[in-house]
C-alpha cells in the first residue's frame, strides 16, 4: 500500500510516494487519514490512540505534565503529520517550564536531520497549517526544535 | 495615564547598536548582557503593542503580561527556531554561571531535558539574527 504525501526536502517541495511502512502499526489508516491535513488525523483518533502514539517519544513521567498543559489529541496529531509529511524524525518530546514560574510553556518536539533554515521552514508550514485547519490554540503550546541546528559554534 | 506609543519601545536602534559592535572582541559580559538585552526589549516591545492593540495585562495599570504569552504568540506565528534560541540563551546567560553548561528546562531537574549551550560570538551573532526576525513579526502585530 502507498499514500501520496507532498515531501519538502531541501525546502524544494516533491509529490512522492511512501509505502504505508511508514505509518505507525497501531493506527487504523484509510486513504482519507493520510491526506496532508493534521485536522484529518484528529478527527480520527481518540485519547487512547493519541497516547499510544505519543508514548514512543515521551518519557512516561512525563506524560502527565504533558496532558494537563496540552489536547493530547492536537500533539499526536501533529506528530504523525510531521513524520508523514517530512523527511524527518523525531527523538522526543517533552515539556518545557518557565524557570522562574515553573508555569509550562511549550511541548518540544525534538527533530533529527535538518540545518536553521529548514527547521524555520518545518516550524512556518506547521504553524500555518494549525491555524489554517483550525487548531491555532495547540500552534503555540508546540515548538519544533532542531537538535543539530541548535548546535552552534 | 498618558496613551500608549509602541514607538517608545521601539529596539530598532538597540539591536543595530548591538550588531555594530560584533567583531569587536567583546568579553563574555558584554555578551551575556546583550543576549538579556536583547530578549527584555523584544518583550517589551511586544508588551507595548498588546496595549496599543487594547489588551490588558496584569497590576494596577494593566501594563504587566505574562512572558509564557509573549513565547506562546511567538511560536504559534511559527518563530519556533528564533523564540526556542533565544529562551534557551536568555536563560543560560542570566541564570548559569559556568560556559559552556548545559541549561535543563524543566522544573524537576533530575527528569527534565538539557540543552547544551556555549556563550560566544557566534551565539550572539544568531542572536541578533534571531531577533530581527522576531522584530519583523513584532512590527505588524
Amino acid at each position: 500500500m502507498t499514500e501520496n504525501f507532498t515531501i519538502y526536502s531541501n525546502l524544494e517541495q516533491t509529490q512522492i510516494s511512501i509505502s504505508s511502512k511508514y505509518i505507525p502499526d497501531n493506527i487504523t489508516t484509510t486513504t482519507e487519514t493520510y491526506s496532508n491535513s493534521i485536522r484529518s488525523i484528529f478527527n480520527m483518533i481518540d485519547e487512547k490512540e493519541a497516547l499510544e502514539i505519543l508514548k514512543t517519544y515521551i518519557d512516561k513521567d512525563c506524560v502527565n505534565r504533558i496532558s494537563n498543559f496540552i489536547d493530547l489529541r492536537g500533539l499526536a496529531s501533529i506528530v504523525l503529520w510531521l513524520i508523514n509529511t517530512f523527511p524527518i524524525n523525531i527523538s522526543s518530546i517533552s515539556i518545557t517550564e518557565d524557570v522562574e514560574s515553573s508555569q509550562p510553556l511549550f511541548v518540544e518536539i525534538r527533530i533529527n536531520n535538518c540545518d536553521w533554515e529548514e527547521w524555520k521552514y518545518l516550524a512556518k508550514y506547521t504553524k500555518d497549517t494549525l491555524n489554517r485547519e483550525g487548531l491555532g490554540d495547540i500552534a503555540g503550546k508546540v515548538v519544533l526544535v532542531c537538535n543539530q541546528a541548535m548546535q552552534i559554534s | 495615564m498618558q496613551p500608549s506609543n509602541a514607538n517608545k519601545l521601539k529596539p530598532h536602534k538597540l539591536l543595530n547598536y548591538f550588531e555594530s559592535l560584533l567583531s569587536n572582541s567583546l568579553d563574555e559580559v558584554f555578551i551575556r548582557r546583550i543576549i538579556s538585552a536583547v530578549y527584555f526589549s523584544l518583550f517589551n516591545y511586544w508588551s507595548i503593542k498588546n496595549i496599543c492593540k487594547g489588551n490588558k495585562g496584569k497590576g494596577n495599570n494593566n501594563d504587566s503580561f505574562p512572558h509564557t504569552q509573549f513565547i506562546q504568540d511567538l511560536a504559534s506565528s511559527g518563530l519556533d527556531p528564533q523564540i526556542y534560541f533565544l529562551y534557551v540563551y536568555r536563560v543560560a546567560v542570566d541564570h548559569y554561571t559556568l560556559n559552556p553548561t548545559k541549561v535543563t528546562l524543566t522544573s524537576h531537574p533530575y527528569k527534565g531535558r538539557t540543552q547544551n549551550v556555549k556563550i560566544d560570538e557566534n551565539i550572539l551573532r544568531k542572536i541578533l539574527e534571531s531577533a530581527k526576525d522576531v522584530l519583523s513579526f513584532l512590527d505588524n502585530y
